[in-house]
């Protein structure tokens, strides 16, 4: 593992993503709800001509929701699709070599789902945030 | 005559395209032999088909150079350059004949004798001018073929998709631009959009591919099918110069090939058997492809037995797809379409090849899905026509943009049979147990809010509101209640993230003209998720059953089930009083195992669960047992309407309760309803 990350920071905390499937790091102007999706997905946008899906990193990590309405994504390519992780901040791209340490703490079940391990940062501690699992969102329960 | 012209037309083609490269690599390294081969082996073709039709300067040529060949494989002559270069003219020239043969032109003027002169010549020393022949050639090969190059798929893509992103751009300045009065830039805004339509028109060209790709397989599968299968078949192609969308190439192949089997192996008879019809023995098969605006139309007519119309209608009804009334009142074309409905074949004897009943209903799914349709005609005895329209392209789709609350939706246009609007003189509205009928020219359609599936607010008066009647796969029509049509629309549609698209609602987004994406509404999920699926199925089912009571068949009808533990069972249709799907909130699932849910206004065991909490907002069950004493048995899902013969029931090794059928030739569990009815007495008392 030889890349760097993105440092984000979501509820208070830090995050890593990935920086090689980041596209670009925008601010939506208007998300297009979509009606009977789950309920971390806030709806689609556009980036250009092509469609994103935005997701509520807050809500796929079963945290409270924002006090203020965050617009700020992260755009990632995942199999050819374009999501939008809406976060709280965007704060520093850093180098990292190695792999994420094994985390050893019982964590939050939303970010224990979606975290791939921990990192120390020059900033600080961090989780290593899985995209693919943070689209997924929390274990299937039908929004009956 | 005219087909087997085309044939050779069409073989002489192809094979001059594949000989293109033989021919380079040959002229590289004349001694090997594989490429020698090949191409007597088309020099010799020619040949042989010259002598069914008149093309004496065909044969003259084609000799000519087989008979040079022939000396250079018999070793009597040496393959030199100049023997290359005269081979190689004399094929571009037969290439240029069979052309003008092809279009119906005149054949080219010029005269043969140098080429052939050249042929005989060039082994020896002396006055032969090989080297002018073959320049005019390299010229003339210049001049006919297009210029091409060869380009990845990805690149083409990302072109598109940048000019989709100017568009998007140029509409922005265009709001901007709007703001501001006598910038001067008009004029060259103007120009500049002119210049994007172009582009856009052009770039979505360069995705089309000639339809021949797809059809140049067709007549090597044919014939090796009807070798296999003992018959004679004749196939005629036309592709009518028909360009295509290359992603849509790929979807149609699979449906086409499957109806061309399924047209030799069930259409065209055998040879005796037309002998004995009267007929020529060798079947004809025809495969063209017209465009007529937006669509193509792919026709495959075979001049075989046709379909046996009133034995799959016979069939339809004993498998309780229809009711006698609704066999009578079927077109002769709705009648061929019962051919896709799944489980239903007139073949008499299943074949490797195809027909069990299943293939064409998935044929038809596939087409459906892509926007297209078919279309079958048979006459009894002479023949079968199917059409299968298909959009020209996979990305565009005709669609229209409709609007409930604040929400745009697209819904692709195929679709929408007709748009009502409420306040409609031609329109009579009522409410039927909780569900809102349309009366439209005395046809009565069950309609749902489009508000009501997406759980949206809607903010138009009801009477102000529109319904779009939506013709389902498989003819039933349902109206979709919406507060607006924004629009008919041309859309750009790409495919919806994985996450949005297991909603169910939802088939792709798209994008308008301001930028704003908007997601396409998948017609048949609504229309499964209101119900209106289901509904058509049990109205069938309960039909069936009276049907079955009064012709006392032999055959005892069952519905063949799955349970939620993942088995197969099938219960006879006379102990199911009723089949239904209730809203999960009615029911209840202890963790003992048992289950209770409320079917009209009482608490009835609910078995099936095995303790399962079922996952969705229905759920599927069937009562059994009289008023009172009634129970419900949960299940997953109908896997068919089937009958079986009560004589070949065996009671399983073990239990002594089990008792197994033999359905579609495998052992399938019979549901025992005396059991429930049994089985479920405590608790009743309790």
């Amino acid at each position: 593992m030889d890349h760097t990350l993105l440092l984000v920071s979501i509820a208070g905390e830090r995050a890593a993503i990935a920086s090689d499937i980041i596209r670009s790091v925008v601010e939506l102007d208007v998300i297009t709800p979509v009606p009977r999706s789950p309920e971390h997905i806030a709806g689609l946008a556009a980036l250009r001509s092509r469609a994103m899906t935005v997701v509520d990193c807050r809500s796929s990590l079963e945290l409270d929701e924002a006090s203020g309405p965050t617009k700020l994504t992260v755009v990632v390519d995942v199999e050819g699709f374009l999501y939008a992780l809406l976060v709280d901040d965007v704060v520093e791209v850093v180098p990292f070599d190695g792999e994420p340490s094994e985390l050893r703490a019982d964590l939050l079940p939303g970010w224990a789902r979606a975290s791939v391990g921990m990192i120390e940062t020059t900033a600080g501690p961090a989780l290593v945030l899985d995209p693919v699992k943070l689209i997924e969102g929390p274990a299937k329960r039908k929004a009956a | 005559m005219d087909d087997l012209l085309a044939e050779f037309i069409a073989e002489s083609r192809d094979m001059l395209e594949a000989l293109s490269g033989e021919i380079v690599a040959w002229e590289a390294d004349p001694a090997d032999r594989a490429r020698l081969d090949a191409i007597f082996r088309f020099v010799h073709t020619v040949k042989g088909n010259c002598g069914f039709f008149e093309f004496p300067r065909l044969e003259a040529l084609s000799h000519a150079a087989e008979d040079a060949l022939a000396d250079v494989r018999a070793g009597r002559r040496h393959a030199d350059s100049a023997l290359v270069s005269a081979v190689l003219a004399v094929i571009d020239k037969i290439a240029e004949i069979v052309d003008a043969i092809g279009e119906g032109r005149e054949q080219p003027e010029s005269d043969d004798a140098p080429l052939i002169a050249a042929l005989d010549g060039a082994g020896e020393e002396g006055p032969s001018a090989p080297s002018t022949p073959t320049s005019t050639a390299a010229q003339r090969r210049q001049s006919v073929t297009p210029r091409t190059i060869r380009l990845p798929v990805d690149l083409l893509d990302r072109v598109m998709s940048g000019v989709s992103d100017m568009a998007v751009a140029r509409n922005d300045l265009a709001r901007k631009l709007s703001l501001q009065e006598g910038t001067g830039l008009e004029g060259p805004f103007n120009r500049l959009s002119a210049i994007l339509a172009d582009l856009r028109e052009a770039i979505t060209r360069i995705r089309m591919q000639r339809i021949d790709t797809l059809f140049s397989g067709f007549p090597r599968m044919v014939r090796d099918l009807s070798h296999e299968l003992g018959k004679q078949v004749m196939v005629e192609i036309e592709s009518g110069d028909v360009e295509i969308d290359r992603e849509m190439i790929e979807v149609v192949r699979d449906p086409l090939v499957h109806l061309i089997r399924n047209a030799v192996d069930h259409g065209i008879e055998t040879p005796a058997e037309r002998i004995a019809a009267g007929k020529r023995e060798i079947g004809m098969l025809q495969i063209s492809a017209r465009q007529t605006g937006s669509e193509i139309r792919i026709g495959i007519v075979d001049d075989g037995k046709g379909i046996d119309g009133d034995k799959l209608l016979a069939k339809a009804i004993a498998a309780g797809i229809l009711t006698d009334e609704e066999a009578k009142v079927l077109t002769m074309r709705e009648r061929n379409a019962l051919i896709c409905q799944p489980g239903l074949s007139t073949a008499k004897e299943v074949t490797a090849v195809s027909g069990r009943g299943v293939g064409m209903d998935v044929v038809r799914a596939n087409i459906e899905k892509i926007g297209g349709s078919l279309m079958i005609d048979s006459t009894p005895g002479s023949g079968t026509r199917m059409m299968l329209n298909v959009p020209l392209t996979l990305s565009i789709v005709p669609s229209l943009t409709i609007g409930v609350g604040r929400q745009t939706f697209a819904i692709p246009r195929s679709y929408v049979e007709e748009i009502v609007r409420a306040s409609g003189e031609e329109m009579d509205s009522a409410q039927i147990g909780g569900r809102e009928y349309i009366t439209v020219r005395g046809q009565r359609i069950a309609c749902v809010g489009l508000e009501e599936i997406l759980e949206v607010e809607s903010t138009c008066p009801p009477e102000a509101r529109l319904y779009v009647l939506i013709r389902l796969v498989g003819g039933d029509i349902f109206g979709l209640a919406v507060d607006a049509i924004h629009n008919h629309e041309e859309l750009v549609v790409k495919p919806i993230a994985p996450v949005l698209m297991a909603c169910g609602f939802y088939v792709g987004t798209t994008q308008l003209d301001d930028g704003s994406p908007v997601p396409m509404l998948d017609v048949s999920g609504i229309a499964r998720s209101a119900g209106m699926i289901r509904e058509v199925k049990d109205r069938s089912l309960r039909r069936e059953l009276r049907h079955e009571r009064e012709e006392e068949r032999v055959l005892v009808p069952a519905l063949m089930f799955r349970g939620f533990d993942g088995g197969e069972r099938a219960v006879e249709m006379d102990s199911v009083r009723r089949i239904e799907k209730v809203s999960s909130a009615s029911l209840r699932s202890g963790a003992d195992g048992t289950a209770q849910v409320v079917l009209d206004g009482r608490i009835v065991p609910l078995a099936g669960l095995g303790g399962l909490k079922p996952e969705g907002e229905k759920i599927n069950l069937f009562r059994v047992g009289e008023n009172g004493q009634e129970r419900a048995y949960a299940y997953a899902e109908i896997i068919d309407l089937c009958e079986f013969d009560p004589a070949e029931v065996v009671k399983a090794k073990g239990r002594d309760s089990q008792r197994l059928a033999l359905i579609g030739g495998r052992p399938i569990e019979l549901f025992d309803a005396a059991e429930l009815l049994a089985a479920a007495q405590p608790d009743e008392k309790a």
